[in-house]
């Protein structure tokens, strides 16, 4: 993660720019509501586990399409919670990318030309 | 001609009209560069990146193959919209990553991306090269899936080699002049007639064949059980195990689709995608309706010879002209959107990367990155020029091997998760070395190329592409390790140089 706030992305032409997520309020806000995301993989993934069936039927339809009705439904709840709890989409803060921190060791080749954002 | 035919003709032509009129109506008063043609200038708001990529994701398949399989198969085809609600839970946080990458960079596309994150050119070639050949098939199921649309909506008095000439000349016109833009616009009037055209179906189908959805339910339960349940009617092994693994791989590979990502681009800021993640998936339960349809189709013409044109032998046989002809209006422009942003992103890929000498970010390529205008303009000819030529090659495959190409197009999703490590995970893993995510990606390849030619994907029920990723992601750790070791370990860099700076936001205009 990067160390430096430093100038937090604020010059730009347009109304203010996204802040990067480090310069976010706080101390390096953490993302715990994330773990969230999963939920849809699960629900779906489950589905042939738990619910390859017929019966029981849910209001006349069979179960297993019930489940994948269900999880379809659930799943953009499930986001919109990830999100609500989620300090970079609250601040519209950009996401964090590891690649980008301490851009000098990454890749194997030595990077030596300008790369400070303005070319 | 009879006169129905005549009277969906009609529809059908002034619907084209209208669609390169739209097309051409959104380049007005816009920046003509080649970041406005490719990713508009990053300026989309929630509404129109919901449109564009709500255009991409329901697509001919969902009109034609989605009641097919649901009319041959039964349940295995809800994979579909598993894996799409599953990738948006993904995109939530691959969507701005991209975004934040490339915007900071300024680049424009996954091959631009993998260039500047490993510094070298050759990997963006070949993620660029990779992308395509799994691409131009998909474009040519798109031209292939028009004609039939528009062959059974016009009671087959427009040809399919004809209507497929169509879709080709108009994607092309409004794509070439109004980049990812025009997609976005025309995808506007296309989601608009697709909502409604399935909410009409969603109501009327059952109503009008059974009594109703309740009635529906029941007889399929009392009639045709083996549909309801895993591995569904003589799926050929689409059991429980294919399901699971298909949509995984599926889901994450969906967030790094060259066209998903022109989508991500484009946007104006990563909440904006964010806020996608959370609309978009609401949108998927348009889906059920095809299936059901499909489904439907099974009691009136069990039959059926082309279990694709379950769900429009239904709609010619029990509608007027006209709302056949709106039915299949949506049906073409679900066809025509997503081939535009293909053809636009082939054309994006090479246009930079492979012809129009990189990005400079490799220090051994002959570009130093200088934004000239000159140069701007160079690489969106380039573009252009590629995209007509990625549109033609799909449509002579479609008029000439109607049926070679289409089965690349099966391997589409697992040939691009071969991408996922280079594109994706090197933004996370920082030590990832451009040999690395190469080899990785050529071993999987390979892996998935080995397992589909000897007839074992899925093997033992799980997907093939989803063997292959793992074997990928195993050489590229193994590689990137290795090299670590040789090299001794790296400097700590990273002070004052980092570029968490601003994000480019306001670029080029």
């Amino acid at each position: 993660m990067s160390d430096n706030p430093s100038q937090g992305g604020r010059e730009g032409p347009q109304e203010s720019g996204p802040l990067p997520f480090d310069a976010l309020p706080g101390n390096r806000p953490r993302r715990r509501s994330l773990w969230l995301l999963l939920v849809p993989a699960v629900l779906y993934c489950a589905a042939p586990l738990v619910a390859d069936s017929i019966e029981p039927r849910i209001l006349g339809v069979p179960f297993l399409l019930a489940w994948i009705i269900a999880a379809t439904v659930v799943s953009p709840l499930v986001i919109w919670a990830a999100a609500r709890l989620d300090p970079a989409y609250r601040a519209g803060a950009l996401e964090p990318i590891p690649a980008d921190d301490g851009r000098d060791v990454a890749g194997s080749e030595q990077t030596g030309t300008a790369e400070g954002g303005a070319r | 001609m009879s006169s129905s035919a005549a009277i969906a003709t009609t529809i059908f032509a002034l619907a084209m009209v209208a669609t390169i009129v739209v097309g051409l109506l959104s380049a007005r008063g816009r920046d003509k560069g080649m970041t406005e043609w490719s990713v508009s200038s990053r300026g989309l708001g929630v509404l129109f990146i919901w449109l564009l990529m709500a255009g991409e994701t329901y697509t001919s398949f969902s009109f034609l193959g989605t009641a097919g399989w649901s009319f041959s198969f039964g349940v295995p085809i809800l994979y579909l919209v598993a894996y799409l609600t599953t990738g948006f839970a993904v995109a939530y946080v691959v969507g701005p990553a991209l975004w934040t990458y490339a915007s900071r960079h300024r680049l424009i596309s996954i091959a631009d991306m993998a260039e500047h994150r490993f510094r070298s050119r050759p990997l963006g070639i070949l993620v660029a090269v990779v992308a395509t050949v799994f691409i131009v098939p998909y474009i040519q199921v798109q031209i292939q899936g028009m004609g039939v649309v528009v062959n059974a909506m016009t009671y087959g008095s427009i040809d399919l080699r004809v209507a497929a000439v169509i879709s080709f000349v108009v994607a092309e016109v409004f794509i070439l002049v109004s980049g990812l833009r025009g997609s976005a616009w025309v995808s506007a009037m296309k989601d608009v007639l697709v909502i409604a055209a399935v909410a009409f179906l969603a109501v009327y189908v059952p109503m009008h064949y059974l009594d109703g959805v309740g009635d529906f339910m029941h007889r399929m339960v009392t009639e045709k059980p083996e549909w309801l349940t895993f591995p569904g009617h003589e799926s050929g092994g689409l059991d429980g195990t294919w399901f699971i693994s298909t949509l995984l791989l599926n889901a994450v590979t969906i967030t790094i689709f060259p066209t998903t990502v022109a989508g991500y681009l484009s946007a104006k800021s990563p909440n904006a995608l964010r806020r996608n993640a959370l609309l978009l998936p609401w949108y998927q339960l348009l889906l059920f309706i095809p299936m059901m349809v499909g489904a439907t189709a099974l009691f009136v013409m069990p039959n059926l010879k082309n279990p694709d044109l379950a769900l429009f032998s239904l709609v010619t046989d029990s509608l007027p002209a006209p709302l056949v002809a709106v039915i299949g209006v949506a049906g073409a422009l679900s066809a025509i959107v997503p081939m535009s942003v293909f053809m636009l992103a082939i054309g994006t890929l090479w246009g930079k990367t492979l012809l129009g000498g990189g990005n400079g970010a490799d220090p051994r390529s002959r570009r130093t990155g200088s934004g000239a205008p000159a140069d701007d303009m160079r690489t969106k000819r380039l573009s252009q020029l590629v995209c007509v030529l990625a549109g033609l090659l799909a449509l002579g495959g479609s008029l000439f091997f109607p049926n070679t190409l289409v089965q690349l197009s099966v391997l589409s999703y697992e040939g691009l998760a071969q991408l996922v490590p280079a594109v994706l995970l090197a933004l996370y893993w920082r030590r990832m070395s451009a040999v690395a995510a190469g080899s990785g990606m050529l071993v999987g390849l390979a892996v998935m190329t080995a397992l589909w030619s000897t007839g074992n994907d899925p093997w033992n029920g799980v997907n093939g592409g989803i063997i292959a990723l793992a074997a990928n992601l195993a050489v590229t750790v193994a590689v990137t390790m290795l090299r670590k070791d040789a090299e001794g370990r790296g400097s700590p860099g990273g002070d004052a140089k980092t570029p968490s700076a601003a994000p480019a936001s306001g670029e080029a205009s």
